[in-house]
């Protein structure tokens, strides 16, 4: 048995929403199509997030369809299951799936009756136990259940009314958020939807042979068997390291082979000053690279430098975001010297002496008393002093 | 503040009574309120902003009330008669305690035909507090409903408002927000108290300039020489007294020489009117001199007699003691036979008397046998009771004893028929009976017995006794009365004796007493009869002795004095010739001693007075001469002298006078200059101390004005300190929308603005996009989706810092009516999971209501909490779906 599994397409994304993708996209829908010629597979698993948005791009829509037309139909023995993820717009995700053909399962609403979808091959029966992804107030209205108040108890309720078969391989398929210990890795561009997806911990899964989930873009595994395989592409600026790729499950022997799937355009993340990101240019990256690649840069600079864009798209062609490493600078414009903390904090004399120092004191000039003197004819401690009786005066004026 | 239900009744398309409930919709999750264009969402929000803040009459006339029934009004406004023709009642729950705000537009109950609008309508308003009335909203947040619109709950089309507010208005929104209002104030106080001090310091300068300018001190007030120009001033002055003292001084020299000599006249003056006084006294007492000389005479001839006269006088006296005895010598004689008539005939009827002794003595006899016979009767008397009590006695022992025989001789014919009957019984046919000895017994007796024979017979022997008692008591009464009747018996002799009538004893006890009494006075009478007539006698033979007694004196006297007569007037006639006196002439001179006396004294005085006048003349002269060298002769020269002297006198009095004039007028210059060196010394000290109150005053005014311009936005930032204080809080506001903003497009960074330019602009309270790819850009520049979740990152983020705590403000809800469809899908996507973080948001406050108007399609498939609004034929209505 051997499972080709993939997840978080996100088709119609695009780039820091600006970017289109559908290129890119096309072209590794076509290089798994291409591994799906090559390595045989039982069965084909996209664990949610098809779609990039609810509002499904023409795009998006044409991508899938033509992936599809050209899988299922030419490999009749492959039974390929999909799933919605929080990404999906589940109803249109869901469009015709009962009409389709017989090895292509798309599921967004949970139907006990259809579970498990079992395959048998070689004498062992696998059970497929593909759960669609729900909203919490979803699932409560659906299913008219309002003790649920988050994801994983909504797992806890499924995996209740699954009657696992301990005979046989039971793989799980679904799209989620799994808490192990917190050693999870996540992505920018995960959760960037209305309604969260909160935390389930792995020990649910535990009834499983294999779970293959989708939702993290980085691929990752948890104890033994759950997997993620993934997003195919670099999405955020976060994934700018990741391998992107699928997972080619072999329960026979074991083994869950990483495939990489390797974009046309690639996503690269550059930091430095702005000299050092000029000049290490050529050093770092080839021609077409610049042409054609996607850059986000994180400039090491004490201060802003405006229109800096303008200044790097010359060499670099797609930048996606400039970003400042220091994002202090942007804030402090003014030499305010207190935080609103702070100035709760402060009496009203207190608060003048400050406000004393933001008037006569700057970076070359820091001494206040002298500072006071020049300019007032006044010393401060005089002048404090004579503002903290106005200021009794003004509270008994005030009773 | 969490709204809990809004009904709306004829306001805009909520034609019928409408609620809409927002407990629906849970509370800390986003909900959407959806429906077409023009289906109403966006009046919920006006509703709302109208219950909390009311409302003008031409919006709520025009723009809220329902069209359709604004038309009906007008038409036919009988119909709304008295009804309430909009209604909008907001529900919310503000600090834990529920409240209830009812706005009502009503038309009264109106009589016209065809009224005015602005006539019958009326707007009620009811606030409850739970289920008290109270008079208005419970808000202590004091922004106003445009800074609210700006804030709490977004309209459509004005999410960028504060975005693009003034910031003036900005100012205002975060000052009412972060309460900074007193910062504010405090400048204000500040202020007028700078223009305070200022009138102070004017006052003071006016003062210290009068000062000056009533001393002719041409200077300004700080000038330092000023007192010391005030001082030589006084010192110039205190010369000037002084001369006028030395002048004084020599005036009053001349002045005492000039009184001296004045007295030296008048000294002299005195002489000679006593010298003049003494002359004419002189004069005087000449005139007397012959009347002296009389008296001297009278007082000789007096002298002459003095020691004859008591001779004279005394044998005046002894012959006219003679003549009195005299005659009282004869008029005792006549009284004495008086009395000794009168004594005889007293002493007959003494006589008298003594032959009527012997009747009396009878009498009295009479009397001791009368009086005996008193008791007697008073005896009679009760014996005769006694008597008449034992015969009651008797009679009474009498009766009972008959009684009691009675009583035997039933009781003895009770035995009988006892004896009869026991007789009877014992009789037995033929035994002899033992009384009659018959053997037959025909008829025995038969009687009840009601006692018992023995009972019976002790009632006999009772009686018996009781018999035997009464008869012995009879015999001591028979006894008794026999001895009564004895001891009776004397009296009654006795009395027959006297010839009483023993039937009438009362009449013999009043004939009795009768007699008694009139004995008795008889005696009495005669006795004090006789007593009196003794006194008398006894009295006239005294008389008789004293008056004898008298007469044998007076015949003594008389011939003692008729010697001592003879004897004197021998002497007498010897004086007589001897002094060569005749009688007459001791009468005509004689004087009492006391008169001589007084006379003598008289003389005595007159050459006294004499010696003393010349001697008091001789001194004046003596005096005169040496002290004045002053010789007279006669008197016209004295006067003459005297009257030069007064005439010099008058000169020097003139002369003093008007020395002392001049005095005067020194002392007055004097005076016044004292009175001038016064009051510039008060002005020197006045003017001192004004000095260092206008100098503290003056220091206080700098620091303050200097204070007041850092304070305010005189100072080199020019920022004022409240603009500070906003200006920090704007920057957190900037931050924290920054951290949303970072969320939905982290190429954005809002900017605070940098400090003003110069001039007179305030600074600060701007705000800058700043675009990290290009630069600063200006807000303006923003695309209208951008400016969407820009201004959404505001308004989330100040909703934020509200909700820190931070203030203390209490709105729990935000409303954002549109601008949704701005934005793109993923735009959209990112807003939406901002919003949400509100939720997520761990800050401590509790519940928050966050609601979202759209009509943008994706939303209405990803909120699952919805208030749908429907319109159908322009009326709006709820439904839910939650």
């Amino acid at each position: 048995m051997r499972i080709f599994h993939t997840a978080d397409w996100h088709l119609g994304k695009k780039l820091n929403e600006s970017i289109n993708l559908t290129d890119v996209q096309e072209d590794l829908l076509n290089q798994m199509k291409q591994i799906l010629r090559e390595e045989n597979v039982d069965v084909f698993v996209l664990a949610g997030d098809v779609y990039q948005s609810i509002q499904v791009s023409d795009d998006a829509v044409r991508l899938l369809n033509n992936f599809l037309k050209e899988t299922v139909t030419t490999l009749p023995n492959t039974l390929f299951i999909i799933l919605n993820g929080n990404h999906d717009p589940a109803e249109k995700l869901n469009f015709a799936s009962d009409l389709l053909r017989e090895n292509l399962k798309i599921i967004s609403k949970l139907n006990y009756k259809l579970l498990p979808i079992s395959i048998s091959k070689n004498g062992k029966i696998y059970d497929f136990y593909p759960i669609p992804f729900y909203r919490v107030n979803e699932y409560r209205f659906t299913f008219e259940n309002f003790t649920i108040n988050e994801t994983k108890d909504i797992y806890k309720d499924i995996l209740k009314n699954l009657h696992i078969n301990k005979n046989h391989k039971n793989i799980l398929i679904t799209h989620t958020a799994i808490d192990f210990m917190n050693k999870q890795e996540r992505a920018d561009s995960e959760d960037d939807t209305y309604g969260n997806v909160g935390l389930v911990p792995s020990s649910i899964f535990s009834d499983f042979d294999l779970v293959l989930l989708g939702h993290f873009h980085k691929h990752q595994k948890f104890e033994k068997h759950i997997y993620y395989s993934g997003s195919i592409y670099k999405y955020s600026a976060s994934e700018h390291n990741n391998k992107k790729g699928v997972i080619i499950h072999d329960l026979n022997t074991q083994k869950n082979e990483f495939i990489e799937l390797i974009p046309e355009r690639n996503v690269h993340y550059i930091q430095g000053t702005f000299e050092e990101i000029i000049n290490n240019i050529y050093k770092n990256f080839k021609k077409h690279q610049l042409e054609t690649d996607f850059f986000y840069i994180e400039l090491n600079e004490k201060n802003f430098i405006p229109y800096v864009k303008d200044e790097l798209s010359r060499y670099y062609k797609n930048i996606i975001n400039i970003s400042y490493k220091n994002e202090e600078i942007f804030f402090n414009t003014t030499s305010i010297n207190i935080n609103h903390k702070e100035i709760n904090q402060l009496n009203e004399i207190e608060l003048f002496k400050k406000f004393l120092e933001f008037l006569y004191t700057d970076e070359e000039n820091q001494d206040l008393e002298d500072n006071v003197f020049n300019e007032t004819g006044f010393k401060t401690k005089d002048l404090i002093d004579t503002y903290k009786e106005l200021w009794d005066e003004f509270k008994n004026t005030q009773t | 503040m969490i709204l809990k239900s809004l009904t709306l009744e004829g306001f805009k398309s909520y034609k019928n009574k409408t609620v809409i409930d927002f407990t629906k919709m849970p509370l800390n999750h986003l909900f959407l309120i959806q429906g077409k264009t023009g289906s109403g969402k966006s009046s919920i929000l006006d509703a709302i902003i109208y219950a909390l803040y009311d409302s003008d009459k031409n919006t709520l006339l025009n723009y809220y009330l329902t069209n359709s029934l604004k038309e009906n009004l007008y038409q036919d406004p009988h119909s709304y008669k008295g009804k309430t023709i909009m209604q909008v009642e907001l529900e919310f729950n503000y600090k834990e305690q529920d409240y209830k705000i009812v706005r009502k537009l009503n038309i009264k109950n109106f009589r016209k035909e065809h009224p005015n609008l602005e006539e019958i309508i009326e707007f009620k308003h009811n606030i409850y507090k739970g289920n008290k009335m109270i008079d208005s909203p419970p808000m202590d947040i004091h922004l106003s409903p445009e800074q609210f619109t700006k804030s709490i709950i977004i309209p459509q089309n004005q999410f960028d408002k504060f975005l693009k507010a003034d910031a003036k208005d900005k100012e205002s929104i975060l000052k009412n927000i972060f309460n900074t209002e007193k910062y504010e104030l405090f400048t204000n106080f500040l202020k007028d108290k700078i223009f305070n001090i200022k009138n102070q310091i004017d006052k003071l300068k006016d003062h210290l300039e009068n000062i000056l300018i009533k001393n002719q001190i041409e200077k300004s007030i700080e000038d330092p020489s000023i007192k010391d120009i005030l001082k030589q001033k006084i010192e110039n002055y205190q010369k000037k007294i002084h001369e006028y003292e030395n002048e004084i001084q020599k005036k009053e020299t001349q002045k005492k020489e000039s009184e001296k000599l004045l007295q030296q006249n008048l000294n002299q003056i005195l002489l000679l009117n006593d010298l003049i006084e003494n002359l004419k006294r002189k004069n005087e007492l000449q005139k007397k001199e012959a009347m002296i000389k009389n008296l001297e005479e009278k007082i000789r001839n007096a002298n002459k007699v003095m020691d004859i006269y008591p001779i004279y006088k005394n044998i005046q006296e002894i012959e006219s003691q003679i003549k009195n005895n005299s005659k009282q010598e004869e008029s005792l004689k006549k009284e004495l036979s008086n009395i000794q008539n009168l004594l005889q005939q007293k002493k007959e009827i003494q006589q008298q008397l003594e032959n009527q002794k012997e009747i009396i003595e009878n009498k009295k006899t009479r009397l001791k046998e009368i009086e005996k016979i008193q008791p007697k009767l008073n005896i009679f008397k009760s014996i005769q009771k006694e008597i008449d009590q034992i015969q009651q006695e008797k009679n009474k022992i009498e009766e009972q004893l008959k009684k009691l025989k009675i009583q035997y001789e039933n009781i003895n014919q009770q035995l009988e028929t006892i004896y009869k009957s026991y007789f009877a019984k014992q009789l037995k046919e033929n035994e002899p009976c033992p009384i009659c000895g018959s053997k037959e017994h025909p008829h025995p007796f038969r009687e009840k017995l009601d006692e018992e024979p023995d009972i019976i017979l002790n009632k006999k022997k009772q009686i018996e006794n009781q018999i035997k008692l009464l008869e012995n008591k009879l015999q001591e009464a028979e006894k008794q009365h026999h001895k009564k009747e004895i001891e009776i018996q004397s009296i009654k002799t006795f009395l027959q004796e006297n010839q009483y009538d023993l039937k009438d004893i009362e009449k013999i006890q009043k004939d009795i007493k009768k007699e008694i009494d009139s004995l008795i006075k008889e005696i009495r009478d005669y006795e004090n009869q006789t007593k009196n007539l003794q006194k008398e006698i006894n009295s006239f033979i005294k008389q008789e002795g004293e008056i004898t007694g008298i007469i044998q004196q007076l015949e003594n006297q008389i011939q003692l004095d008729q010697k001592n007569l003879k004897e004197k007037n021998k002497l007498f006639l010897e004086f007589l010739e001897k002094n060569q006196i005749t009688k007459e002439e001791i009468e005509k001179y004689y004087l009492k001693q006391e008169e001589v006396n007084q006379l003598q004294k008289e003389v005595q005085d007159y050459d006294l007075e004499k010696a003393k006048i010349d001697s008091l003349i001789e001194k004046n002269s003596n005096r005169l001469m040496q002290e004045f060298s002053f010789f007279y002769k006669d008197f016209q020269e004295i006067s003459s002298q005297k009257q030069k002297l007064e005439k010099d006198n008058l000169e020097i009095q003139n002369h003093i006078e008007e020395l002392n004039k001049k005095i005067n007028e020194y002392n007055k210059e004097i005076g016044t200059l004292n009175q001038n060196i016064k009051t510039i010394e008060e002005d020197l000290k006045e003017f001192t101390k004004k000095e260092k109150e206008y100098d503290k005053w003056n220091n206080q005014y700098k620091k303050l004005e200097t204070l007041y311009n850092i304070l305010s936005n005189n100072n080199p930032k020019r920022i004022s300190l409240h603009r500070y204080v906003i200006q920090v809080y704007f920057e957190t506001v900037i931050k924290f929308a920054n951290e949303r903003l970072k969320k939905i497009e982290p190429r954005y960074i809002l900017k605070a603005s940098e400090e003003a330019k110069t001039g007179k602009r305030l600074a600060g309270l701007n705000i800058k996009i700043l675009d990290t790819w290009e630069g600063e850009r200006k807000v303006e520049s923003l695309s209208g989706g951008e400016s969407f979740y820009v201004s959404l990152a505001l308004a989330l983020g100040l909703y934020d810092i509200i909700h820190t705590n931070f203030s203390n403000l209490n709105f729990d809800f935000l409303f954002i009516d549109e601008g949704f469809g701005s934005l793109d899908e993923q735009t959209l996507q990112k807003v939406l999971a901002t919003i949400n973080e509100i939720f997520i948001h761990k800050d401590g406050s509790a519940q928050k209501q966050v609601g979202v108007i759209s009509h943008v399609e994706s939303m209405k498939l990803q909120i699952p909490y919805q208030i749908i609004i429907n319109n159908t034929n322009g009326v709006s209505e709820v439904s839910y779906k939650y």
